[in-house]
């Protein structure tokens, strides 16, 4: 049998169909015509054919495309081959100076590294969605009285609300309290939150198993039940199914597990357990509905915004302020609820975390307009080859095309590397403890990259690569001569005038943003010095301390309480690391403060909101010695000052000055309350204190804080014990325990804590602004730093022909390196003038956040001028200093 | 200026001096592939002609093809320019390759 002498019928089809239009006659028969020579030959010849037909179909194909895309952009296929052309070539070109290439995707990946990790934490903080529905439509409030802590929601506030407003669509209330919780024998102290029956629906959240909190359960009277937290069923209950129904004791009360909340759920105060609050505050007493101790949460109706909802409380307030003249002087503030989880009552916080998005902003700038500067002169470099290759006939579209190939590929690297960067920067950040967030921690800490933040860099990626482009790519449109370019009189590198000039201006920009970062992390960091440096009144270092919990049942005497107190203290002190110790009902800077009204004996009330308040401490005697607090008058308290001995306090200076100006307040008398109040006694001042930073919320002024006798005065608060050692205090954990064991078992204790990481947790936010703002600050003085020397380099060796000449002469070698650095100065200066112009508009924006220092002092930015100009001649002496230092006659040569 | 020729257009050029009259596509391809003993994609030796075309080094004439099937063949055939261009890659190639014959076929 004769072989056939062509392929397939079906075979033919198809590759005439993939082969180029113009490949189907010679090529086609070129085919033929070998297959017919296989098959001769006794050879297979099919798969042969169809191999070499496809390679042809693609191979021709890329040709005829690379070669039309070079002249006008076709169909997105052909785009996508034209695209793998320049990019195989950028990769080689890149290949040829792999230090700038590295350089250029550092300094890209590190811009954009940090301003994703900023964008991550920033999303995490004010964006990212929390657990519940509609999280956005949640509110929380606080009474605010002027100068003081904004107080919580009181009963009285909470009725009038319910009552009365229209924007709400439900709200509930909460009170926070530390319990004992036992099951079986094991006992732990743990946050309670007492909440009426439609704070968990406000919320938006129902139990994983098991039942809500109903109206039912919230009257008074009604049987003890209590949801608990995820965590704590899992870590008490071993994850049990049948743990509903089963009883408790909290705070040695029988209750029945109910319900187990959904994993994350912690509201309010990081709870982990739920009862109701069984209060009928219409039953109770006026001075019982006063307080403001409860944690209000509200959902807004469809279409209500904020600003409606507190014209609406604020009108509210107002009312009652007619109504109540207790209420006097106090207004009512609706938040966010996510802005009082990050804890940013007073929008501090989400101005800070403004100004690192900006500042993340202008580092990135400065990378970019660095990487943009190191491009440039690479292509200045280039400009030979770029000549020839114009004069060959490259089309300016092709040499364009591989430039932007080139840019958008150290873009694309720089971003995927930003990203990783992020990735390692953003835990980091969260490392800092940007916010003391209590409740949804994990959530609103959790700074890792979620993906939406990951158009950060892609975004960010695709301007780098617009950047980058512009300054070299603007020098193709202006075709170099190649006449110029080789001539030997070139200078070695080619720098013409307008390069020279796109070269300061972008130096020169680099200085002004980096100028502009220093002295906005300067005011900061000085800013953040001062409150670390603030006079506490106190000394803190040595001291640590615990709460106590009495049992409420058994301590409703106040002499009983007062008794226990003191013995514990007595043990304290006789434990021989300890070497002082008290008692107090808040420590300074404790999260919940206690504030008393106060009467001035002999001075009438001028107006009705002339209402004085004062921090309202109760202490053990010698917890004023222990503290260390520095006594101008009088005496502190002391053992003498015993139940049965005449009423006495000790007053802080600020006090002294609110209630007697310029007088002498030992002897005088103050008592708590209004002055048309009389239930509590005229007070005699004993003693008078410098200021105690007592008041968390108002850290940046001193508030009137009073101390008064624990023995003297009945208080039902939580005692704090406090003292001060020479030891770790964590060793002493056994000994204290066992102290507060002996004499009385029942009493709790939770909370220990040193008065250090106390103190410093007041200034978190402060601190991670300051500390990033710092880093920002430094990286962008290097990147400028090295984006000068860069440049510095670059001109001085471009000029070295003309530098030889002149030192051939005769000019002394002095002048010349006077003269370069004559440039040097005019650049720096220019970039000092504009950044302290940017500055002083910018640092406006640090209004509110600087503590005693002023947005415009003068000695942050002479010292950033100089910083400046002492970097910038370091920086540039050198190259200047080798490029005199060259043998005039090797160079002219 | 003498054109700079590749490696690739080197051996296509060869190819055609060797085949004369008959330089066919698939003749080249066949005689490359042969010689270098190596695969060689019909779609390259015709972007090599193709490009060797547009540089002046080879020229085609289009002749009918003998079957009853119609059609035509492409046949190739170097020009002056070619043949500069090969004879000076190969006195290149004698240059630099002079003295190093023992070097060359050492193991």
């Amino acid at each position: 049998m004769r072989p056939s002498v062509a392929p397939g019928r079906f075979v033919r089809w198809f590759v005439e169909r993939i082969v180029v239009a113009r490949d189907r006659e010679f090529l086609l028969d070129d085919l033929d015509g070998e297959f017919r020579a296989r098959r001769a030959a006794g050879r297979s010849a099919t798969g042969w054919y169809l191999a070499q037909a496809v390679h042809a179909a693609v191979a021709r194909r890329l040709v005829s495309w690379t070669a039309r895309a070079e002249n006008r952009g076709s169909s997105p296929m052909e785009n996508t081959v034209a695209i793998g052309h320049y990019v195989r070539h950028a990769i080689r070109s890149l290949r040829v100076r792999p230090a700038i290439t590295a350089t250029a995707i550092a300094i890209t990946a590190l811009g954009i590294g940090s301003a994703t990790a900023v964008s991550s934490a920033v999303f995490a903080l004010l964006f990212k969605p929390l657990p519940l529905p509609q999280a956005d439509r949640l509110v929380t409030g606080f009474s605010l009285r002027e100068g003081f802590d904004p107080f919580g929601t009181s009963l009285l506030e909470y009725d009038a609300f319910r009552a009365r407003t229209h924007c709400f669509a439900s709200m509930g209330l909460a009170r926070q309290q530390t319990s004992t919780l036992r099951i079986g024998t094991n006992t732990t102290r743990l946050q309670v939150a007492a909440v009426t029956a439609d704070y968990l629906n406000t919320a938006g959240v129902t139990p994983a198993r098991g039942r809500a909190i109903t109206s039912l359960d919230d009257r008074p009277g009604a049987a003890a039940v209590a949801l608990i937290g995820h965590a704590l069923w899992e870590r008490q209950f071993g994850g049990q199914q049948d743990v509903l129904g089963s009883t408790v004791f909290l705070d040695g009360r029988a209750t029945t597990v109910v319900g187990v909340m959904p994993a994350g759920f912690d509201l309010p105060f990081a709870s982990e357990v739920w009862i109701p609050m069984q209060i009928a505050s219409d039953t109770l007493p006026l001075e019982q509905r006063l307080p403001g101790a409860y944690s209000l949460i509200a959902r807004l109706r469809a279409g209500v915004s904020l600003q409606d909802a507190n014209n609406e409380v604020g009108s509210i307030a107002r009312a009652l302020a007619d109504e109540y003249p207790a209420r006097r002087g106090w207004t009512y503030r609706v938040i966010g609820l996510r802005q009082q989880l990050v804890g940013d009552i007073d929008g501090r916080i989400t101005r800070a975390i403004g100004i690192l998005v900006a500042a993340v902003t202008f580092l990135l700038a400065i990378c970019y307009v660095n990487v943009a500067n190191l491009l440039l002169l690479r292509a200045m470099d280039g400009q030979r080859e770029l000549a020839v290759r114009l004069a060959l006939g490259a089309s300016n579209r092709r040499l364009l095309n591989e430039q932007v190939a080139e840019y958008g590929l150290i873009g694309l690297a720089g971003g995927a590397a930003g990203a990783l960067l992020a990735t390692w920067l953003a835990p980091l950040l969260a490392s800092l403890e940007p916010v003391s967030a209590r409740s949804f921690a994990t959530q609103l800490t959790d700074f890792r990259i979620h993906g939406v933040v990951l158009i950060v860099p892609a975004l960010m990626a695709a301007v780098a690569t617009a950047v980058f482009g512009f300054a070299p790519g603007a020098g193709i449109a202006r075709r170099p001569s190649l006449a110029l370019v080789l001539s030997a009189t070139a200078p070695r590198l080619g720098v013409n005038k307008p390069q020279k000039r796109r070269l300061r201006v972008m130096v020169a920009a680099q200085i002004a943003v980096a100028v502009l970062l220093l002295i906005g992390g300067g005011l900061v960091l000085q800013s953040f010095a001062f409150l670390r440096s603030a006079e506490l009144g106190f000394r803190p270092s040595g001291l640590a301390t615990l709460q106590l919990t009495l049992p409420v049942d058994k301590y409703a005497d106040h002499r009983r309480r007062a008794a226990s107190i003191d013995a514990i203290v007595t043990g304290l002190r006789s434990i021989p690391a300890v070497t002082a110790a008290g008692v107090t009902t808040n420590i300074p800077l404790q999260h919940v403060s206690f504030d008393s009204f106060y009467t001035v004996e002999g001075r009438p009330q001028v107006a009705a909101n002339d209402v004085p308040i004062t921090a309202h401490r109760v202490v053990s005697p010698g917890y004023l010695s222990m503290l260390g607090v520095r006594l101008i008058n009088g005496r502190l308290l002391s053992a003498s000052d015993t139940a049965d001995a005449p009423r006495v306090v000790v007053v802080t200076e600020e006090l002294a000055k609110q209630a007697w100006p310029r007088q002498d307040a030992i002897g005088r008398h103050i008592r708590r309350g209004r002055a048309e109040s009389t239930q509590f006694p005229w007070l005699t001042v004993v003693g008078v204190i410098g200021d105690v930073k007592e008041d968390r919320f108002n850290f940046r002024i001193d508030r009137a804080a009073w101390y008064l006798p624990y023995a003297q005065e009945s208080s039902n608060v939580s005692p704090n014990v406090v003292w001060r050692s020479e030891v770790d205090p964590s060793t002493l954990v056994t000994a204290i325990s066992d102290v507060i064991r002996r004499v009385d078992p029942d009493i709790g204790i939770s909370a220990l804590t040193t008065m250090d990481a106390h103190v410093a947790e007041v200034l978190t936010s402060e601190r991670f602004v300051a500390v990033l703002l710092a880093a920002l600050a430094a990286a962008g003085l290097a990147l400028a730093s090295l984006g000068l020397y860069g440049a510095i380099s670059h001109i001085v060796l471009s000029q070295q022909r003309e530098i030889a000449l002149r030192v051939a002469v005769g000019a002394p070698r002095a002048r010349v390196i006077g003269s370069v650095m004559r440039e040097v100065a005019v650049v720096a200066c220019a970039g000092v003038a504009a950044g302290g112009i940017l500055a002083s508009v910018g640092s406006t924006a640090l209004d509110g956040i600087l503590y005693r220092v002023e947005p415009y002092d003068p000695a942050t930015y002479a010292a950033v001028a100089a910083l400046i100009v002492v970097v910038s001649s370091l920086v540039a002496f050198d190259p200047v200093r080798r490029a005199a230092s060259v043998d005039p006659a090797q160079m002219l040569r | 200026m003498r054109a700079y020729i590749g490696e690739f257009e080197q051996l296509v050029l060869l190819a055609i001096l060797r085949l004369e009259s008959g330089a066919t596509g698939a003749a080249i391809r066949a005689t490359v592939a042969e010689g270098s003993e190596r695969t060689v994609w019909i779609g390259a030796v015709h972007t090599t002609l193709e490009r060797l075309e547009a540089k002046g080094l080879v020229c085609s004439t289009v002749a009918p093809l003998p079957s009853a099937r119609g059609g035509r063949r492409k046949i190739y055939s170097i020009q002056p320019a070619g043949r500069e261009a090969i004879a000076d890659a190969y006195q290149t190639w004698v240059r630099m390759t002079r003295g190093l014959k023992p070097r060359l076929e050492s193991p």
